[in-house]
């Protein structure tokens, strides 16, 4: 049983479907994907968990430059979630027997188990993919690159490797 | 004139599809790290997806973000700094990096990087006892 999540309920996803999904990060299976709206609209989706019947993934709806500071590692992954360009996050659900949405919640990263989220701190290192590096930027870089120089990447969290 | 040894013949899972492992895999030979819960390691550390559960395999094939066959193969990666970093962005994944010591007998490995990363695929023949080759070498501390 997935953790019920506090939010917004909404009938059904924002998007009608995805023009792609592309696969960014694989452990055992696609741990982060990038989808792209019919529209052109972004987002980044990791996966969060999932049961028997239920596969869940946190969705964060991202302008271009924001995709790339995320990706570059420049803004930490759990940095990106707790401060969504759109001020939201999506939680989708999959019902795993039938293969459709379950339930979609509108909420943000306070509603969100805090072990189930990227570690603070932890950050992706990869290119921009090319199936959107030759997307037009949209009108909201000037935004995005403020973020890009707010420092972005958090002190909290410390992990230490240590050989045993 | 040396010859090399001759290659296993591996007994695969009866439900692995045909060509699984791919052609291009070739017989596990090395060191590698991947991600495990336990010390020591235990059955459960090697366990694919499809195992640990086959409708999300299912769905993840029906959506086109994995094949069935990497469904089937674990994770492994010959760099052991880029376990470590799955092990800290993916809590959930365990918190200790065992080093495996892959013979032939092993199995089948791809390289499957992501963005040139160390990333490979290994495919176990049924039976294989992937226990007896891993060690716990590195343990994370999370504050």
């Amino acid at each position: 049983m997935l953790a019920e999540i506090k939010g917004v309920r909404l009938p059904n996803l924002p998007w009608h479907d995805f023009a792609f999904d592309e696969v960014l990060d694989y452990y055992d299976g696609p741990r982060l994907l990038l989808e792209r709206g019919l529209s052109g609209e972004l987002y980044l989706a990791w996966w969060n968990d999932a049961d028997a019947d239920t596969d869940r993934w946190v969705c964060l709806p991202v302008s271009r430059p924001r995709l790339q500071a995320v990706l570059s590692g420049q803004m930490a992954a759990r940095a990106a979630l707790q401060r969504p360009e759109d001020g939201y996050l999506l939680v989708v659900d999959f019902d795993l027997n039938t293969g459709s949405v379950a339930g979609v919640v509108r909420t943000t990263a306070d509603a969100i188990p805090p072990d189930s989220l990227p570690q603070p701190g932890a950050c992706l290192k990869m290119p921009l993919p090319q199936s959107v590096s030759g997307l037009p930027v949209a009108a909201d870089t000037l935004a995005a690159s403020a973020i890009l120089s707010e420092g972005v990447i958090p002190s909290d969290g410390v992990i230490t490797g240590v050989v045993v | 004139m040396l010859m090399p040894p001759p290659s296993p013949r591996w007994n695969w899972p009866a439900d692995f599809p045909p060509d699984c492992p791919p052609p291009a895999a070739a017989p596990a030979h090395g060191v590698y790290y991947r991600i495990v819960k336990t010390d020591p390691p235990g059955p459960d550390d090697f366990l694919p997806l499809y195992h640990l559960n086959w409708k999300l395999a299912d769905f993840r094939v029906s959506r086109g973000t994995a094949s069935w066959c990497e469904t089937m193969g674990l994770s492994i990666f010959t760099n052991s700094d880029e376990a470590v970093s799955w092990a800290w962005r993916v809590s959930s994944l365990g918190d200790l990096i065992a080093r495996l010591t892959l013979e032939p007998a092993s199995g089948k490995i791809l390289p499957t990087p992501r963005d040139g990363n160390s990333h490979h695929t290994w495919w176990l023949p049924d039976g294989y006892d992937a226990t007896r080759i891993a060690t716990v070498v590195i343990a994370l501390r999370r504050n």
